[in-house]
């Protein structure tokens, strides 16, 4: 009995020690900390090559030479002015002077090469960029292999020291102009920031940004609530449930802030699929969604839209709003004038021998795709056809994507913010990721064509109303929405207003906490 | 032994491989995101990964690893997975004791309570409890206790790892789960044994009850309560990844899920290497203490 008790108190002991030994650096609260819960840990210390990559940190850390806002201008960060050539194919950057790095190495055009060369070396593409010249210490040359309208949109590579690159030519330790510096990463746990002293476009009012890894939504959420973290919902990948945005907004210790930076999301028919060859079955489609129950479900975070511009803008052509108003009768007659009819009387409709069912292939790369695809299902269900829902994991759904493996899909567009990249609804997209609609079709591939090489603002905007009615028209796709992203955070920030999806804690320097 | 272990690793390899999907492509969304990503970007990744190789040499090069003593770096930080292992572990081994504690505690008296009292009060209660405990999904346990300790009360922290408040709430869930399971087990086989005539025997040459209980029943009732044991404490030391994700936990179970996502073929194979080796020791472990609880068990090798 003796040896049992022994054997108990040495296995509490034991624990009582791991508990001991792990212990948190419990961080006695100092008046300018923010604490923002974020879903995903550092995966990558550099900056991405593209996009904004999982880690939310890095507008924090490192800048780029130009930046865009909310209505898709471009605005000089570290440039401070540039030129585009007669033809568009080259781009001259002038650098601010008497700018250094967070390890006091100064910035000009030999960091701004190497950075491209590390982004180049990793994305061959890069917004169509060629080569980089460096003209004199505070000028550089980017040449594009042609012009390229949306170069800045695509070429928003981080401009990154030299010290931040270790000697197997990964980002080793991060090391950039931006307002905070990084200090220290637990893995999977938290990675902080402290200020930056000399930061050049002025003082920086938070002491530190901390920033804690919660990988459940619904735990993010609750963390706010109880005050643990102060600010979520502002991270790739750490979206708001939209069933707790209500709850939020009535909290009164806290604040949601405007919807900012959007990605577009398209659901697509295949266009090989024989069922949906004709013209008349896809207008009966898109007239059979109920836009509004999918509204619904999107909540505070998301919109139906009519094609892949949002309205609001001078880019967005009026003329297509609304193009197909919900109309179960005017689907019905358009079905039957394409000689479909249920002759067997099982609510599904046929042809000859063959009843009209269709696959709706998901996954949930987002949380609403799954229930976007019942909501089309039930919405095809009255006008009779059949859908059968395949929910699939990320990498299958992927794969069956370009495979050509579904009757209708789901899946992300790219950026809303215009001018949005077109290309995917050529026959030949420049870029295969994300896979394209696909639709081959020659007036619409030369109307896309003339959009994307225009160096003419006007005449892009009156291309692009054309090609938004002609997508109206084709009916490639069932419908597009945009995904906002909405921050909460707590009432005591103050001075903060996040900037579009890559770079939404881009102003968080003039951010500070009151009492 | 080996042979299972290396078994393990070969097909979690396979399989992994075999999973639809591109692993480039999914290895280039974990690192830099899918905002802008471009099939330039992925090929690179592929390249750079040997992603391009077939997957017999891919499990060469990673058993080479192994040989060597390292399991080789993760795809998609580039760390070393030997240290990102030896970083979650004591964090899942924290839990999953802690929680096997906490189970073993409510579990091994309510079910004796109310196998020797059965049908009483006592029984149905402790029964009750233990059918809400099993019924019970692990997430919405651990969201309601933290809505109720953490938001309205505030005594414990909502989520993360650190002292031993932190512990509590995914200890609770964890381990009033795994009681239910326990307490049912312990109440039946308590029962049983209960009914055999050695026991009536113990009573007739007039032992005391608590002898009786404490020494011949529950040492007799305990064989299949160990096993059940013995695979929950493996499980738990496999990381239980719903618990680790609601709690932000930084076990064992997230790291493989997050890695069989990003086809983070490092890690996972890693994992799988000390998954397969945990689960081989616990089941000799269960083994050898049979040889205790009853000595009619033995290991020996006949002649």
């Amino acid at each position: 009995m003796r040896a049992k008790a022994t054997l108990i108190i040495t296995i509490l002991a034991m624990l009582g020690g791991v508990v001991v030994g792990c212990a948190a650096p419990e961080a006695g609260v100092p008046k300018q900390e923010l604490v923002i819960g974020v879903a995903r840990y550092l995966q990558d210390y550099g900056p991405p090559p593209w996009g904004t990559g999982p880690w939310a940190g890095v507008p924090l850390v490192y800048e780029s030479l130009v930046q865009r806002t909310l209505d898709g201008e471009v605005e000089p960060l570290l440039a401070d002015s540039w030129e585009i050539s007669q033809d568009g194919r080259v781009y001259t950057f002038q650098l601010r002077k008497r700018i250094s790095f967070h390890d006091g190495t100064p910035f000009n055009a030999d960091s701004v090469k190497f950075s491209f060369e590390y982004c180049v070396e990793r994305e061959p593409g890069l917004g169509g960029a060629e080569a980089i010249e460096v003209v004199d210490d505070y000028t550089v040359k980017i040449i594009l292999n042609k012009p390229n309208p949306l170069f800045f949109s695509e070429m928003n590579f981080y401009i990154l020291g030299p010290a931040s690159v270790g000697e197997n030519g990964k980002v080793t330790k991060p090391v950039g102009t931006g307002p905070f510096m990084f200090e220290e990463y637990v893995k999977d746990q938290y990675y902080t920031m402290v200020r930056n002293p000399d930061y050049w476009q002025g003082a920086v009012k938070l002491e530190k940004v901390i920033f804690k890894v919660i990988p459940d939504v619904h735990t993010r959420t609750i963390a706010l609530e109880a005050g643990e973290v102060d600010m979520i919902g502002i991270a790739a990948g750490s979206h708001l449930p939209a069933e707790d945005i209500p709850r939020l907004r009535d909290n009164p210790a806290l604040k949601l802030s405007e919807k900012v930076g959007f990605r577009s999301n398209v659901v697509q028919f295949n266009p090989e699929q024989r069922l949906f060859s004709d013209l008349r079955v896809r207008k009966a489609i898109c007239l059979a969604i109920d836009k509004g129950a999918i509204n619904k479900i999107l909540g505070e975070r998301g919109m139906v839209i009519d094609g892949p511009f949002v309205p609001g803008s001078p880019w967005f052509n009026s003329k297509v709003s609304n193009y197909y108003p919900y109309s179960l009768d005017e689907a019905k007659r358009l079905l039957a004038t394409a000689g479909w009819k249920d002759t067997d009387g099982d609510g599904v409709l046929d042809k000859g021998e063959e009843p009209f069912k269709v696959t709706f292939v998901t996954s949930v790369v987002a949380p609403e795709w799954p229930k976007i695809a019942e909501i089309v299902q039930a919405n095809l269900k009255n006008i009779g056809i059949e859908v059968e829902i395949q929910q699939l994991e990320k990498g299958a759904h992927f794969a069956a994507i370009r495979k050509g493996r579904f009757d209708i899909t789901i899946k992300v567009f790219g950026g809303a913010l215009p001018p949005v990249d077109l290309s995917p609804y050529m026959s030949q997209p420049i870029d295969p990721w994300p896979p394209g609609i696909i639709i081959k079709d020659a007036d619409l591939d030369r109307l896309i064509d003339r959009y994307q090489t225009s160096n003419n603002r006007e005449e892009m905007i009156k291309t692009c109303h054309e090609i938004q009615e002609a997508i109206m028209e084709k009916a490639p796709i069932l419908f597009h929405y945009v995904d906002y992203r909405i921050p909460a955070m707590n009432k005591k920030i103050l001075g903060f207003k996040p900037g579009p999806d890559w770079c939404s804690l881009r102003h968080l320097w003039k951010a500070h906490i009151s009492e | 032994m080996l042979a299972i272990v290396l078994g393990v690793t070969v097909l979690t390899f396979s399989l992994m491989h075999f999973t639809p999907g591109d692993p480039a492509e999914m290895i280039a969304i974990a690192r830099y995101g899918m905002e802008d990503l471009t099939q330039e970007g992925i090929e690179w990744i592929r390249i750079q990964e040997g992603l391009d190789a077939p997957v017999w040499v891919q499990y060469g090069r990673w058993l080479n690893h192994v040989i060597h003593g390292d399991l080789g770096r993760s795809l998609i930080d580039g760390g070393l997975v030997s240290k990102d292992i030896m970083y979650r572990f004591p964090a899942t081994l924290q839990l999953a004791l802690a929680s096997m504690i906490v189970s073993l505690v409510i579990a091994i008296p309510v079910g004796i309570l109310s196998a020797v009292k059965q049908n009483s009060a006592m029984d149905y209660l402790g029964m009750t409890g233990a059918l809400i405990g099993v019924s019970m999904p692990n997430f919405w346990l651990g969201l309601l206790l933290v809505l109720f300790f953490s938001v309205y009360l505030g005594w414990f922290p909502v989520c993360g790892k650190g002292g031993i408040e932190h512990l509590i709430l995914p200890v609770v869930t964890l381990g009033t789960g795994m009681a239910a399971i326990t307490t049912r087990l312990t109440r039946s086989s308590m029962l049983e044994v209960l009914r055999q005539n050695y026991i009536r025997t113990a009573r007739a040459k007039g032992l005391a009850e608590k002898l009786v209980i404490g020494k011949h029943a529950f040492k007799n009732a305990m064989i299949p309560v160990v096993t059940i044991i013995g695979l929950q404490f493996a499980f738990l030391l496999e990381g239980t990844v719903i618990v680790e994700t609601i709690f932000a936990w930084p076990g064992i179970g997230r790291l493989l899920v997050d890695s069989i996502f990003a086809r983070d073929f490092a890690v996972i194979q890693g994992c799988a290497l000390v998954i397969a080796t945990i689960f081989v020791l616990v089941n000799l472990a269960v083994d050898i203490s049979y040889a205790y609880l009853d000595p009619r068990i033995r290991y020996e090798r006949r002649a």
